[in-house]
């Protein structure tokens, strides 16, 4: 059977195909329709089926990775939503905590509420803090409510109330008569997020009602066109958590799919990496439009937060550090002279100035192409021509406003670009603590291992390894993910008169309830496993540890108290005596293995002669000859030296003078400092 | 001049440290008890050189930060010979390093061995320390001994451990010695993460690496301030300010700043300031050097690491017992947090008259203290509430300015809703933005904040300390100023004005309203 994965860029979209029989892989690139993101899919899966003689009843799975939530909330584009929420707290939203984030800006700003002022209505009702009914919510209230609510006409409806996550009776009763009365997407907090902090719940709670909408419709009609594509296929998606649902499992929980499209990168390029047992690496994934960054120690780290555009979500995440500079984005020139790359990118339409379909700006590409480090007669292979003279043409109209040569700039264009990366790895690493020379960087998109070098040597990095298809890692990510729920449920309990039987029975209806979800999803049994935490801290704190269970015990309680109180004295340094413990919130984190990935093998070659040679600009603005190899021709054990060129269908390697290459029989490029 | 060995150590370094500091931060609000430091973070986090002076900080509350170092100063020389590995010093004295009763600072050495080089410390506001009323901020105290325990540097912590013979007396003056026993061990707790952590990062980059990199952060940034601060080299303005009131009949309190850049050094003089005062806004000396330092890091040290060559070519002088520097027994409770954001409004407007460009419009000035106590029906216990409320920020040349956020010199969280009541007999009724209160202009200040509390406990008491409610937060540039704020009490369809410092008893069933300030607006608003 094949299995394909399924990334979605600023300006590509990638695609791999993996035979689970034989572990061979194929890829594919098609530009990417900002649009409507599945139109590239599909068309993607098309082709490549295509040109390998592949039957669409082979297609067992699709994996995708999608950026549609995360561009509604940068670009503020989501559903027109109203909220809900009780009276007397409708600016909450506007308020959040009270506090700034920078202590010593005197401009302390927020970001602007995603529910403008006339669109938060208040409701006539109140529980107390045990989750008792104080005001009692009448029918003619919720009436009301909906009768405002018809008059606004929204997308979508947010509704939060009060101690909801004790009692969600009234929030229950509004929602109901809302999905009833008003056609639009509908959801309640004790749903999205059942914990207590009322900003943190409302503004997740919000941001599902802003995202839910778009992000359905779009899986729906993704869908139907895959189902009469492949109709023996599932579709899944990629989750923000670096683990996979299916695509009809989506709604109610639109924010989960938040960062799909970052997921792939981090859990792709870390699976490159933990091949070739590496132990702290960098991951950077420079597409045409962004750049996504992380530093992975050990493993992947899943946060409880996220924030993205500025808008917080209590919603699992990978941790990943988005920027805007990628192949596409424009280089420019300000009042007093100064040259800036990016943010703006000139994306897939009309792209790099190289690209000849009506764009102007010069870009990265351009620079690069000027530079000599991309071939314009094998841009993806050779099924798009690059047009030297167009890059030439937009990049000297810089160099005049400035006064350099295209040369210069171009080199400038380059420098200023990898500045920009290394600020935002700077912000994962050093900022963090760590020392990035300490670290290995393993760089892909389109984009990334053309300018690898240049980031090692900004940031002292000695060795880099880029994966076996570059410009397909993230879509690598997609394929070897796990399908993946998480579950919870506040259980509150106290010792002495601790309620185990509740906590364990939500223990094993979890585990039961997230087996069945991914059984569902099409999951085999013998290959699901469970991991069982329990959330607990001292009586009187309000934040918890997580105590990791070893699973299936018959007496969680008594067996976490132990693990609390030695994991509490570990990081804290104490445990309290004579002090009541609490049980706060049960979790299960069940996984379910997709498919065996059977390595990549790079077939070893006899060693191979350049394939050519051409003149590259260095760094000093000093001309070399660069020999050009293909990638899938190098033999294992061949060193090839810098100055030098490695051309493949979605990437293109460059070394420069000091540096060297060795192609592995894992697929992997090994590029380290010096010979 | 070269500033450092190797840059990359360097920066790796100093992020170290400050991610030491935001791990104590983390900690100590993670096991704290109380809500004003789980849920508002009311607590400060830094790390510190043997000398006492400031290495490195989290960014947590401005006026604790910039008033740290003389506290550790104080332990060093009251207790420093007592201060062996595994001790740590407990300290609130307002005279000697301290800002106002209710922040204990808890102080710990590290050694290398057998030396002690380095400090970490924590402060961290309780919610009760005794005193007269509640809440331990009474509105109207007239001397230091009506506002609870005062606690000269001591060692509280022995072979790691918490000596609770050591503080018995806190324990017996607070409502509330439960919490504050859950409190302090959070504060403990802080302070082993906190040297734990330094002992990994010498492991690491050796004691010597890290000394090295403590002298060479302080020079840096003592350089880069030096470097911004140069173009305004023969520039001189003053400004004078009014505290509304002392809570004990004076009202209109001067504060006076001359601000003169010389060549190379800054002076800010506070001579003309009023004599301290009956009543209990009086600021203890280490909360105003720390709201002057304020000022200058925000004005001229974007991007600076904060530390004590920040301020190293500042030179304040305050006069003894004024209400800027006051002596024993002067009340002090709101001086740490009103009269504080007060320094800060005067030190900018003078230095908007050397260059308005750079400076925005008064924010609310006040931090809107509220402190409930009482008994709670539910448990029969004592409970003590405390917490401070958002308002206007100033508007600034390009930026209008934010509604609802707290500034300058504080930045704790609100109390959640669900927090609030479920610890506290309490039940809020409005939260809401004060529309309208901003002051307009070209650029508006930001609106303040309406909050409603319902109080269901039984003999309870309710102490106010705020500013700005006779005053208005100015505006710049011929932008208007900001609203002035209110306190009422409702009950029974009544409504009675609270004074802006007021301690009363009220019985359940009342309602307390506060209405915070807006900030002024800057430049001359459009004409309609």
């Amino acid at each position: 059977m094949k299995v394909i994965g399924c990334d979605v860029g600023g300006s590509f979209t990638d695609i791999i195909m993996v035979d689970t029989d034989t572990g061979e892989q194929v890829v594919h690139k098609v530009q990417s329709t900002p649009h409507s993101q599945d139109v590239a899919v599909i068309q993607g899966i098309r082709e490549i089926l295509e040109d390998n003689g592949i039957s669409p009843a082979e297609v067992s799975l699709v994996v995708h990775g999608t950026t549609v939530a995360t561009n509604a909330m940068l670009q503020r584009k989501g559903a027109r939503v109203c909220l809900v929420t009780t009276a007397g707290l409708e600016d909450l939203l506007e308020i959040g905590r009270q506090n700034r984030e920078e202590i010593y800006s005197l401009q302390a700003t927020r970001p602007r509420p995603l529910v403008g002022r006339e669109y938060r209505i208040g409701v006539h009702e109140r529980l107390d803090a045990q989750g008792n009914v104080i005001e009692t919510l009448n029918d003619d209230e919720v009436e009301r409510i909906v009768s405002v609510l018809r008059k606004k006409k929204p997308d979508a409806v947010a509704v939060s109330l009060l101690f909801s996550y004790c009692n969600s009776e009234h929030e229950m009763m509004l929602l109901d008569c809302i999905k009833q009365e008003i056609e639009c997407y509908a959801v309640a907090s004790s749903q999205v997020l059942p914990e207590f902090r009322e900003f943190e719940r409302t503004s997740t709670t919000v941001l599902e009602a802003y995202l839910g909408p778009l992000v359905l419709g779009y899986l729906g009609n993704l869908d139907t066109s895959l189902r009469q594509l492949c109709p023996k296929s599932k579709l899944l998606i990629m989750q923000s958590n670096g683990g996979t649902v299916h695509s009809s499992r989506a709604s109610g929980r639109a924010i989960g799919l938040a960062i799909s499209g970052l997921a792939g990168g981090v859990m792709g390029g870390w699976y490159i990496a933990g091949q070739s047992g590496v132990e702290q690496a960098i991951t950077v994934d420079m597409g045409g439009t962004s750049c996504d960054i992380s530093a992975i120690v050990g493993k992947v780290v899943v946060k409880p937060d996220n924030e993205v555009g500025g808008l917080p979500l209590r919603v699992p995440s990978v941790d990943v550090k988005t920027i805007g500079a990628g192949g596409g984005s424009i280089a420019w020139v300000d009042d007093a002279g100064v040259l800036h790359v990016g943010p703006q990118s000139a994306g897939a339409d009309p792209g790099p100035a190289a690209y000849d379909k009506r764009g102007l700006e010069a870009t990265v590409t351009d620079a690069n192409l000027l530079l000599g480090r991309l071939n314009p007669q094998f841009f993806l292979g050779g099924r798009m021509q690059l047009n030297v003279d167009c890059s030439r043409t937009a990049v000297s109209r810089l160099s005049k406003k400035i006064g350099k040569t295209v040369n210069e700039v171009a080199l400038g264009i380059i420098r200023i670009s990898t500045s920009n990366m290394m600020q935002a790895i700077r912000e994962v690493t050093v900022e963090r603590g760590h020392d990035p020379r300490h670290f290995t960087l393993v760089p892909f998109g389109g984009a990334g291992p053309t300018q690898a070098v240049d980031i090692a040597e900004a940031l002292n990095i000695n060795t880099i390894i880029v994966p076996p298809f570059p410009g397909i890692t993230s879509a690598l990510g997609l394929v070897c993910a796990n399908l993946r729920v998480d579950l919870m449920r506040t259980v509150l309990t106290t010792d002495p008169e601790m309620d185990a039987e509740e906590a364990t029975s939500a223990l094993n209806e979890l585990t039961e309830e997230s087996q069945h979800r991914l059984l569902e999803q099409g999951a085999e049994k013998q290959h699901i496993t469970c991991e069982w935490s329990i959330d607990m801290r001292y009586v009187g704190q309000s934040h918890e540890l997580s105590i990791r269970l070893p699973q299936r015990q018959r007496e969680p309680l008594s067996a976490s108290r132990h693990l609390f109180e030695s994991e509490h004295e570990r990081i804290y340094g104490y445990r309290m005596k004579r002090r009541a413990v609490e049980w706060v919130t049960v979790r299960v984190v069940a996984r379910a293995k997709q498919l065996d990935l059977k390595p990549y093998r790079h077939d070893p070659l006899e060693g191979m002669n350049p394939h050519s040679q051409r003149d590259v600009i260095l760094e000093d603005s000093s001309c070399a000859r660069a020999e050009v190899y293909r990638r899938e021709q190098l033999s294992v054990k061949q060193q090839i030296n810098g100055p030098a060129i490695i051309e493949q269908v979605d990437s293109t390697t460059y070394l420069a003078p000091d540096w060297s290459a060795k192609q592995r029989r894992d697929g992997t490029l090994v590029v380290r400092r010096g010979r | 001049m070269k500033m450092m060995d190797d840059p990359i150590s360097f920066e790796v370094i100093k992020n170290a440290l400050e991610s030491c500091a935001r791990e104590m931060s983390q900690a100590l609000r993670r096991t704290a008890f109380s809500p004003n430091i789980k849920e508002r973070r009311d607590c400060s986090c830094a790390i510190f050189d043997n000398a006492g002076s400031l290495v490195a900080q989290s960014k947590d509350i401005p006026v604790h930060l910039g008033a740290m170092p003389l506290s550790v100063k104080a332990c060093i020389e009251q207790v420093g010979n007592e201060m062996r590995q595994g001790t740590m010093a407990l300290l609130n004295d307002p005279f000697s390093g301290g800002s106002h009763l209710p922040d204990l600072t808890l102080v710990a050495p590290v050694y290398d061995g057998s030396s002690r080089v380095a400090f970490v410390a924590n402060r961290a506001h309780h919610a009760d320390v005794g005193g007269l009323s509640p809440g331990s901020m009474p509105g109207t105290s007239t001397s230091i001994d009506d506002e609870g325990i005062l606690i000269r540097p001591r060692i509280i912590v022995r072979d790691s451990e918490l000596v609770l013979d050591f503080i018995d007396d806190l324990l017996s003056a607070t409502r509330t010695p439960d919490e504050r026993l859950g409190d302090l061990s959070a504060q403990v707790a802080a302070n082993t993460v906190g040297s734990r952590r330094l002992e990994g990062l010498s492991n690491k980059h050796t004691w010597n690496g890290l000394l090295k990199t403590f002298e060479e952060l302080k020079r840096y940034s003592a350089e880069m301030m030096k470097r911004t601060l140069m173009p305004y080299q023969g520039k001189h303005a003053e400004f004078t300010d009014v505290m509304d009131s002392d809570g004990a009949g004076t009202s209109e309190i001067p504060i006076m700043v001359t601000v003169n850049f010389a060549s190379e050094r800054v002076q800010v003089d506070f001579t003309g300031t009023s004599e301290q005062v009956k009543g209990n806004i009086n600021c203890p000396i280490a909360s105003s050097l720390s709201s002057v330092y304020y000022v200058f890091k925000a004005l001229f040290g974007e991007g600076i690491p904060m530390n004590e060559g920040c301020w190293s070519a500042i030179d304040i002088h305050v006069p003894k017992r004024s209400i800027l520097n006051p002596e024993y027994p002067a009340a002090v409770a709101a001086g740490n947090v009103e009269t504080s954001q007060r320094i800060v409004d005067t030190t900018l407007g003078a230095l908007a008259q050397i260059d308005p460009d750079i400076v925005p419009a008064a924010s609310q000035g006040t931090m809107n203290n509220l402190a409930i106590g009482g008994i709670d029906p539910r448990s029969g216990r004592a409970f003590s509430f405390y917490e401070t409320i958002g308002g206007g920020a100033g508007a600034g040349r390009g930026y209008n300015g934010s509604s609802g956020i707290h500034t300058h010199m504080t930045n704790t969280l609100n109390t959640p809703v669900e927090s609030l009541e479920t610890e506290y007999p309490l039940r809020v009724l409005t939260y809401s933005i004060r529309r309208a209160s901003g002051g307009r202009g070209r650029w508006n200040g930001g609106d303040g904040i309406i909050r409603e509390i319902e109080i269901l406990g039984e003999d309870c008491t309710v102490s106010i300390q705020s500013e700005r409610r006779a005053s208005q937060p100015w505006g710049l540039k011929a932008g208007e100023p900001g609203v002035i704020g209110r306190n009422t009490l409702m009950l029974k369809g009544k409504v009675l004005e609270l004074a802006a410092k007021s301690t009363v008893s009220v019985p359940s069933g009342s309602i307390v309203r506060i209405e915070t300030p807006g900030g002024g607006g800057w430049g001359k608003p459009p004409s309609n």
